[in-house]
């Protein structure tokens, strides 16, 4: 599966740097301090985050979804890279193919 | 008034021995104490059911929660209870939460700002409470509400940090210039700055010159612990054993009015077992602290059930005025009616004898008297001149003639409504 050039599940995925957040059990808040705009996170999209701290494959991500939550995996797989794509737009997330992130 | 055996959590079975008797409290501040921390022990959330169970005046819940800053505790254990909270009073504790929530994420991210602006200039800067506390206290920047950013510098980079906090948009809050900036920095120990989205609460010290504590960020400095912020960098802290004596002096500072602070020390002693008891004791000598801290730990443990090592219990029960100054603080905190009046209900005289009564030694007691007599609570009101580069304060003189034309004026007062 892929979307756009980019964006498929064997694409490595990290939160940036230029964010804070906190994880509120059900929900996670996002600041990302260039825009100075806050993000609401539901339960799913809050448990991405906290995968994407670490570099992550999107198939990774993926399959912790479908071990935690009761979800098909072709409407797991295609809400995620919708989600990971919004994100990358916001640039909330950075992605990398083929290689690993830079240490920061 | 003795405790009511029946209703009251704390008498079921936590911290049978305590150091004082407790006076008796509103069901409605027990359900505050039951939420006093993230986890919750199954004791209390067997409490925390019952007493939901029973009713309770929920308006009165969330003013005490207000009051003693515990609406982010409040909310993260009442979403979690297995009780029919009624749905307004979550959906109300949610909406705060959020917001503080939003606001500890501004302060964190500010915070990281600051201290990389502030090191690039070789300025060790430490941050103290605000969502940096929140996040070693209970796991969480959201947890503890904070308004402020407080940080601590040594006293030699004050002028730097200041013009720096200026380039960024920060306004002091007082404007006090020349002189007298210099004279507030030898005498007291922060100075407030506002910027519409946050506010800096610059210290240099922890206390000012009326209360003995001579603990100073160069002396703390190679004992600095790190803490990792929200997972994303590290930033310098104090060690578990200053933290503590530090948060205990704060709390005395303010007569322990908030539940939060009582909770916030009992989280941090409950999720430490490392702490160095020997260590913080002799620190508390040395700074001339041991009242303070042992007023604390008896806070803790009568209010949050912490255990204390058998040689600590035996040196808080030893420490001079504790049973009257236990007596004071959980009487004025249990006063469910000043929360409904919104009254601080502690007046100047009070006050001032509590903090007398704090202090360890006579000559501190002293110097507590020395300093209330010839300095204005407030900074705006006093006035220094520079003479020959030597800065002299004129409300040394002024101020024990203002007080006494008060004491004249309240006593013709009293005299007419009689």
């Amino acid at each position: 599966v892929t979307i756009g050039l980019t964006l498929s599940l064997d694409t490595s995925i990290r939160v940036a740097s230029q964010q804070v957040s906190c994880n509120l059990e059900d929900e996670a808040f996002i600041l990302d301090l260039k825009s100075g705009v806050y993000y609401s996170f539901n339960l799913v999209a809050a448990r991405v985050w906290e995968l994407a701290q670490e570099p992550r494959t999107v198939r990774e991500i993926r399959d912790a979804l479908l071990a935690e939550f009761d979800v098909e995996s072709e409407e797991c797989t295609r809400d995620l890279l919708r989600l990971v794509e919004q994100l990358h737009q916001r640039d909330l997330v950075e992605w990398r193919n083929g290689k690993g992130h830079p240490p920061r | 008034m003795m405790l009511n055996e029946t209703s009251n959590s704390l008498a079921k079975g936590m911290a049978p021995d305590r150091f004082h008797v407790l006076p008796q409290y509103s069901r409605e501040f027990d359900l505050l104490l039951c939420c006093g921390g993230p986890r919750m022990h199954s004791q209390r959330r067997a409490d925390l059911q019952s007493l939901i169970q029973d009713g309770l005046d929920w308006d009165l819940v969330l003013k005490l929660a207000h009051w003693h800053h515990m609406l982010p505790l409040l909310h993260w254990n009442l979403s979690h209870a297995d009780a029919s909270v009624p749905a307004p009073v979550l959906e109300t504790l949610k909406r705060v939460f959020n917001y503080s929530a939003r606001l500890a994420l501004a302060m964190t991210g500010e915070l990281m700002a600051l201290i990389d602006v502030l090191g690039e200039e070789g300025i060790l800067t430490v941050p103290y409470k605000g969502p940096v506390l929140s996040e070693r206290l209970y796991g969480n920047i959201a947890l503890r509400q904070s308004a402020d950013l407080d940080i601590i510098v040594r006293k030699r980079d004050v002028e730097s940090v200041r013009d720096i906090l200026m380039e960024r948009g920060y306004v002091p809050s007082v404007f006090v210039d020349g002189a007298n900036h210099g004279f507030q920095v030898e005498s007291r120990y922060s100075e407030r700055f506002d910027r519409p989205d946050c506010v800096v609460e610059l210290h240099w010290a922890f206390t000012n010159k009326d209360v003995a504590f001579p603990l100073t960020l160069d002396a703390m400095a190679p004992r600095l612990a790190e803490h990792s912020l929200v997972g994303k960098r590290k930033i310098p802290v104090f060690s578990l054993e200053d933290s503590l004596l530090i948060l205990c002096v704060h709390g005395a500072k303010h007569r322990w009015d908030r539940l939060e602070w009582i909770c916030g020390i009992a989280e941090l002693i409950g999720a430490n077992r490392r702490l160095d008891w020997n260590e913080l004791f002799s620190r508390a000598v040395e700074t001339r602290s041991s009242r303070r801290l042992c007023l604390g730990l008896a806070l803790a443990h009568d209010l949050y059930g912490i255990d204390l090592p058998e040689h600590v219990r035996e040196l808080v029960k030893s420490s001079g005025e504790l049973s009257d100054l236990l007596t004071q603080v959980t009487s004025l905190m249990f006063d469910g009616k000043r929360v409904k009046s919104g009254t601080h209900a502690f007046g100047t005289i009070q006050h001032d004898l509590f903090h007398y009564k704090l202090a360890d030694r006579m000559q501190d007691r002293l110097r507590y008297v020395a300093y209330r007599v010839t300095n204005p609570s407030r900074p705006e009101r006093w006035s220094a001149v520079s003479v020959g580069g030597r800065v002299i304060p004129l409300h040394v003189f002024t101020r024990p003639f203002g007080l006494v034309a008060r004491m004249i004026r309240a006593g013709l007062a009293r005299g007419r409504d009689h």
